[in-house]
C-alpha cells in the first residue's frame, strides 16, 4: 500500500488530486494543508511520493524539498505543482532536488501518468 | 485683567476642541469610505499574478540591524520566504556590538565579495559585502558598516540596492509573506506613486514559530493591549484617510515601500533626525512639489506588518518621546511648509494638521489641565459644567475608537475571539483616563528633552520575539 | 459661539443641555456600532457555516463528475441524476449557487484540459452562466464586475458582446474586468480592442493580460508590431513588452523606427527588446544612432547592455568603450559589464582602457567578475 502526500492550500484542488489518486487505486492519499502540517507528517511518518504546491502558509514547497532531502535525507520522489512556471523558479525546484515540475492549471490525467512513472507502477 | 485671560484660555481651548472633533470626524468618515471602496476594488484582485510575472518591479528589502544576534536568523529566515519573485534581502549590519555578523556567516554560508559600491549619498564607510554560497539563499547580501544610526544604515542599502522599488522594514518585524505582492500593487496600478505605507500591528502575545506569525491574539499585558487600539485607530482611521486625500505624511519605518530613484533624489534618510521615517516621506514629497512632477503618496490597509509594542511603561515612554522629537524635528526642518499653498494639500492641510493636532495638542491638553488646577485652587470652577463637558469628550473619545473597531470589523477582522470584541470596549473605556494621559505627558517629555538637546534614540530594551531572552540596544 | 462662552451659570446649563446631549449621542453612536459589530460577527459565521456544509458537498459531487468522466465510461443516467441534484440545490438559494461558481472557478483555475471543459460544460448545463448574466444586467457596479469575471472564468464566450459594452465604462475595476474577460473569451482576436484603444494600460493590466495570453495557445497570439504604430503611447509600449515577451521575432524588423522615438520610455524599451530578441542584425542601427542616447542616462545604460547582448563587430565594441567614461556610475558600470561579458576581444579593451587609465575601473571590473553576485 503506497502513501502519497498532497500539500496545497488549496482545498478544492486537494480533494480533487486526492479523488484522482485514489481512483486509480495508488494508495492511501493525505493532506496538508499547510507548510507546517506538511512538514510535521513528513516528520512523523514514510511516504512514498509527495506532491507540493509552492506558495504555502509557513513553509513553501520549496522549502519542504530542501527539508526531505537535506534534513531527512530521503529520496521520496517530489512533484512540484505551481502556478508560478518562471524558468528561474522551475530550474531552482531541480536543483534543490524535486523530481518533476508541473504548472497549474494542469490536467489531472497527466498528473495521474507521472505519479505512476515516479510510484514504478 | 483677570476675566480677559480667563475669557481667551477657554475661547482657544473650546475652539481648539471643537476643530479637532470636527477633523476627526470628517477622517473617520472618509477613512470608513475609503475602506470599504478599498476592500470592493481588491474583491477582483489576484495577487498571484504578479508572482508569476515577468513584469513585477524588482523590489530591494532593506533591514538594518543593530544588535539583533539573538533573534537575527529566524528574521533572515522568515524575509527569504516572502512571496515575490524579483526581490533581494539586504540585512544592514549596522556596526553591532554583539554577535549579530559572527551568527549570520555560518548560518546563511556568506563569503566577502567584490562589490563595487558608490556612496551616493554620504555614509558611515561599509566594512565588507557577503553573499552566499548556497544557492537557496540567493537573494540575501549582507552589508557590514560602522555604526551610524538607523538612517545611516538605510542609506547604505538605498546605494547598494539596483532594484526600481526599495521597501525599509525593521529587521524584527514578521512581515506578511503575501506584504510585497500588496504594498506593489499601488506602484502597478499607477505610475506616479513614489511611496507606499503599510498597517503596522501589535504581536505582543501573538504565537510566533520561526519568525513567522502563526497565530493572532489579544496582548495579555494591558500596555500593548492599550496600544492595539491605538494602532487600529491611527491606521485605519487616520491614515487611511490622509491617503485619500493625498496628503499622508507618515510611512511607519517599520514597513513602508519607496521608488529608489526618487528617495535618492531627494537625498536620502536624514540622519540628523531620530524622526527619520516621517522625514523621508516629507522630504520626498517636497522635492515633487518642487520638480513639479505628478506624485502620490500610496497607503495599503491590510495588516502586512506585525511589531512588538513596548510592554513597559519604561520603555514605552523612551519610544514616545522620541516620536515627539522626530515630530517636532521633522516639522521644524520643513517648517516653509506651514500653510504654504505651493505645497498643495500638504501645505495647507496635512502640514498644519500635524502641527496643530499631533505637536501641539499634548501642550494644548497639559495647559487646560493646569488652567483648570487653577482654577480649582481659585474655587471658580462650575463643577456641573466641567463633568458635562468632560463626559461629552469621553463619549466621543469612545465614539471614535469603537468607529475603528467597526472599520476593523467590516475589512480585516484579525481578532476573531468572541471575547476579543469586549475587551477592546473595556480598553477603549479605560485608555483616555488611565493611557492616554501618560502619553500626553512622554510626549511634553521628549519636546523638553529635544530642547536641552538630546539626540539619541534612547535605551531600548526589546523582549524580543524569543519571548524568554532579552538584550540590549545600546544608544547609538 | 465665541459669545456663549460660559461666564455665568444660567448661560452654562444651555451648555450643559448641549455637552449631555452631544455625550449621548456618541454613547449612543457607539453602542449602536458594537451591536452592528456583534451582528455582523453571528451573521458571517453563520453564513460561513452554511458555506462550507454547501462547498463540501458540491465539491464531492464535483470531484465525481469531472474526474470519472475522464477516465472511464459512467451510464449516462448517474450523470443525470447527481445533475438534477445539483439543480435542484441550485435553484433552492443565491447562496448556493454563488457557492457552487466560485467552486467552478476555483477548480478551472489549477485544472486544465478534458476536465476543465467539463468544468464549463457543467456551469451552462446548471444554469449558472444565467445568474452571473443577470448580475451584469442589474445591480452595482461591483456585481456587474463580478458577473464579468465569472463568465470569463469559465469561458462563456456567448457573453462577448454584452461584456464589450463595458470597456467605456466609467468604473474602473468594471473597465478593467471587461477587458480582461475580452482577452480570455475572444479566441480569434484577444487583443483587438487595441486597434481604436484609447485608454492607459497599466503595468498591473500588462501583468494580467500577460497572464492569460501566456496561458492560451501561442499559435494564437497576434504579431504585435501591428500595433508599433499606434497612436496611443501605452498601446505601443504594451505591444513592444508583450513582442519581448512572447519572443516575436517578427517584430525585429520594425524596432529600427522605435529607435528614434521622442518618448524615451518607447526608445528604452525598443533597446531591451532587441536585446532579449538576440537582434545582432540591428546592432549597426544603434551604433549609428549612438550620440542621440548619451545625454539620457537610462538610455544610454539600456543601450550599453543592448550591445553587449547582440554587438560583434569592433566597431560596437569600441562605440561601448566610449561610454566607460560617461558622466554617470550606472552607465559606465553597465558598460564595464557589457564589454566584460561580450567576448574575449571586448575584455581585454576594457582591460587596456582601465590600465590607461591608472586603474580606475579596478572596482567595477572585480564586481562584474564575482561569480557571487551573478
Amino acid at each position: 500500500m503506497m502513501k502519497i502526500l498532497v500539500c496545497d492550500d488549496d482545498e478544492a484542488l486537494i480533494s480533487m488530486v486526492r479523488f484522482k489518486l485514489s481512483r486509480e487505486n495508488f494508495g492511501e492519499v493525505v493532506k496538508a494543508v499547510d507548510g507546517r502540517e506538511a512538514k510535521r507528517l513528513l516528520d512523523e511518518n514514510d511516504f512514498d511520493l509527495i506532491i507540493s504546491d509552492i506558495h504555502m502558509p509557513f513553509h513553501s514547497g520549496l522549502e519542504i524539498v530542501t527539508h526531505v532531502r537535506q534534513v531527512l535525507k530521503k529520496k521520496t520522489p517530489i512533484i512540484i505543482l505551481s502556478a508560478e512556471g518562471l524558468e528561474e523558479t522551475v530550474l531552482q525546484a531541480f536543483d534543490i532536488g524535486a523530481n518533476d515540475f508541473i504548472t497549474k492549471p494542469f490536467s489531472p490525467a497527466e498528473l495521474a501518468i507521472r505519479v505512476k512513472r515516479l510510484l514504478n507502477l | 485683567m483677570w476675566d480677559i485671560l480667563y475669557f481667551i484660555v477657554n475661547v482657544l481651548i473650546f475652539l481648539y476642541a471643537i476643530t479637532i472633533a470636527v477633523s476627526y470626524l470628517i477622517l473617520a468618515a472618509i477613512s470608513l469610505f475609503e475602506m470599504q471602496a478599498y476592500m470592493r476594488r481588491n474583491y477582483f484582485v489576484d495577487y498571484k499574478y504578479i508572482l508569476s510575472s515577468p513584469f513585477a518591479p524588482g523590489i530591494s528589502l532593506i533591514a538594518p540591524a543593530y544588535n539583533e544576534g539573538l533573534t537575527i536568523i529566524d528574521n533572515v529566515k522568515s524575509l527569504l520566504s516572502i512571496m515575490y519573485n524579483n526581490y533581494e534581502v539586504i540585512i544592514i549590519n549596522d556596526g553591532s556590538k554583539d554577535d549579530t555578523l559572527a551568527k549570520l556567516i555560518p548560518a546563511f554560508d556568506l563569503v566577502k565579495v567584490n562589490y563595487d559600491l558608490q556612496y551616493t549619498v554620504a555614509t558611515k564607510p561599509v566594512r565588507g559585502i557577503y553573499k552566499s554560497k548556497n544557492r537557496a539563499f540567493k537573494k540575501l547580501t549582507v552589508v557590514d558598516k560602522e555604526n551610524g544610526g538607523k538612517a545611516d544604515a538605510l542609506n547604505v542599502g538605498l546605494n547598494f540596492s539596483k532594484k526600481d522599488l526599495v521597501a525599509c522594514i525593521d529587521v524584527d518585524c514578521i512581515i506578511e509573506p503575501d506584504a510585497l505582492l500588496k504594498m506593489v500593487k499601488p506602484f502597478l496600478e499607477d505610475s506616479s506613486v513614489i511611496a507606499s505605507g503599510g498597517v503596522v500591528r501589535i504581536a505582543n502575545s501573538c504565537v510566533i514559530e520561526e519568525g513567522r506569525l502563526i497565530e493572532i491574539k489579544l496582548p495579555v499585558n494591558l500596555i500593548a493591549r492599550m496600544q492595539v487600539l491605538e494602532y487600529i485607530r491611527a491606521f485605519l482611521l487616520g491614515r487611511m484617510a490622509w491617503s485619500k486625500l493625498n496628503g499622508l505624511l507618515l510611512i511607519s519605518g517599520a514597513f513602508g515601500l519607496f521608488k529608489r530613484e526618487t528617495a535618492l533624489k531627494a537625498g536620502g534618510y536624514n540622519h540628523k533626525t531620530v524622526g527619520e521615517d516621517m522625514e523621508l516621506v516629507v522630504r520626498m514629497r517636497r522635492y515633487m512639489h518642487e520638480q513639479r512632477l505628478p506624485y502620490r503618496v500610496a497607503y495599503i490597509p491590510d495588516p502586512l506588518c506585525w511589531t512588538e509594542a513596548p510592554a513597559s511603561a519604561q520603555i514605552l515612554s523612551r519610544q514616545r518621546n522620541r516620536w515627539a522629537r522626530g515630530t517636532f524635528e521633522t516639522l521644524s526642518i520643513h517648517r516653509k511648509l506651514f500653510f504654504n499653498p505651493r505645497y498643495g494639500i500638504m501645505g495647507m492641510l496635512s502640514y498644519p494638521f500635524w502641527f496643530f493636532y499631533e505637536w501641539l495638542s499634548p501642550f494644548v491638553e497639559f495647559t487646560g489641565l493646569i488652567f483648570f488646577i487653577v482654577l480649582v485652587a481659585l474655587g471658580k470652577v462650575h463643577w456641573v459644567f466641567f463633568l458635562s463637558l468632560t463626559l461629552a469628550v469621553y463619549c466621543f473619545a469612545f465614539f471614535i475608537s469603537m468607529t475603528s473597531l467597526l472599520a476593523e470589523e467590516t475589512s480585516f477582522f484579525k481578532y476573531t475571539a468572541k471575547r476579543d470584541i469586549f475587551k477592546m470596549i473595556a480598553i477603549a473605556l479605560i485608555e483616555p483616563i488611565w493611557f492616554h494621559p501618560r502619553v500626553v505627558w512622554w510626549s511634553l517629555k521628549g519636546n523638553y528633552d529635544l530642547m536641552k538637546g538630546k539626540k539619541s534614540w534612547g535605551e531600548m530594551t526589546r523582549q524580543g520575539f524569543v519571548q524568554y531572552k532579552s538584550k540590549e540596544k545600546v544608544a547609538s | 459661539m465665541i459669545d456663549q462662552i460660559p461666564f455665568t451659570t444660567i448661560q452654562a446649563t444651555a451648555e450643559v443641555k448641549v455637552f449631555i446631549i452631544l455625550a449621548l449621542a456618541f454613547f449612543a453612536a457607539a453602542i449602536l456600532f458594537v451591536a452592528f459589530i456583534l451582528i455582523s460577527r453571528f451573521s458571517k459565521n453563520n453564513r460561513q457555516q452554511k458555506e462550507s456544509i454547501l462547498r463540501n458537498y458540491f465539491q464531492r459531487t464535483l470531484n465525481a463528475m469531472v474526474i470519472m468522466e475522464t477516465t472511464s465510461s459512467v451510464p449516462a443516467s448517474s450523470h443525470h441524476f447527481k445533475l438534477d441534484t445539483l439543480r435542484t440545490l441550485a435553484g433552492q438559494s443565491s447562496l448556493a449557487r454563488q457557492v457552487m461558481v466560485n467552486q467552478l472557478v476555483s477548480v478551472k483555475k489549477s485544472i486544465s484540459g478534458s476536465s476543465s471543459k467539463i468544468l464549463e460544460q457543467l456551469y451552462i448545463e446548471l444554469d449558472l452562466h444565467q445568474y452571473s448574466l443577470n448580475k451584469i444586467k442589474r445591480g452595482s457596479w461591483q456585481k456587474k464586475a463580478q458577473g464579468i469575471r465569472e463568465l470569463a472564468e469559465l469561458g462563456y464566450q456567448p457573453a462577448i458582446d454584452t461584456i464589450r459594452k463595458f470597456i467605456v465604462s466609467d468604473n474602473r475595476t468594471l473597465r478593467e474586468e471587461s477587458l480582461l474577460a475580452l482577452v480570455r473569451l475572444d479566441d480569434e482576436a484577444p487583443l483587438s480592442f487595441l486597434d481604436r484603444y484609447t485608454g492607459t494600460i497599466t503595468p498591473w493590466m500588462r501583468i494580467n493580460i500577460h497572464y492569460h495570453l501566456s496561458k492560451s495557445d501561442a499559435r494564437k497570439l497576434p504579431h504585435f508590431s501591428r500595433w508599433f504604430s499606434s497612436s496611443n503611447l501605452d498601446v505601443v509600449l504594451f505591444s513592444l513588452s508583450m513582442a519581448r515577451q512572447f519572443r516575436q521575432s517578427s517584430a525585429i524588423p520594425f524596432l529600427t523606427a522605435l529607435l528614434s522615438h521622442t518618448d524615451t520610455r518607447i526608445a528604452g524599451l525598443t533597446l531591451e527588446t532587441i536585446a532579449a530578441l538576440e537582434a545582432h542584425e540591428l546592432a549597426d542601427e544603434i551604433t549609428k544612432r549612438v550620440d542621440a542616447f548619451w545625454t539620457n542616462e537610462k538610455l544610454s545604460t539600456r543601450m550599453v547592455r543592448c550591445l553587449g547582448r547582440i554587438g560583434y563587430t569592433s566597431e560596437h565594441k569600441y562605440t561601448i568603450l566610449r561610454y566607460l567614461d560617461h558622466q554617470d556610475y550606472t552607465v559606465r558600470f553597465n558598460a564595464v559589464e557589457a564589454l566584460y561579458k561580450l567576448d574575449d576581444e571586448a575584455r581585454q579593451l576594457l582591460l587596456d582602457f582601465n590600465t590607461r587609465m591608472n586603474g580606475i575601473l579596478s572596482g567595477a571590473i572585480e564586481h562584474v567578475s564575482e561569480p557571487l553576485l551573478q
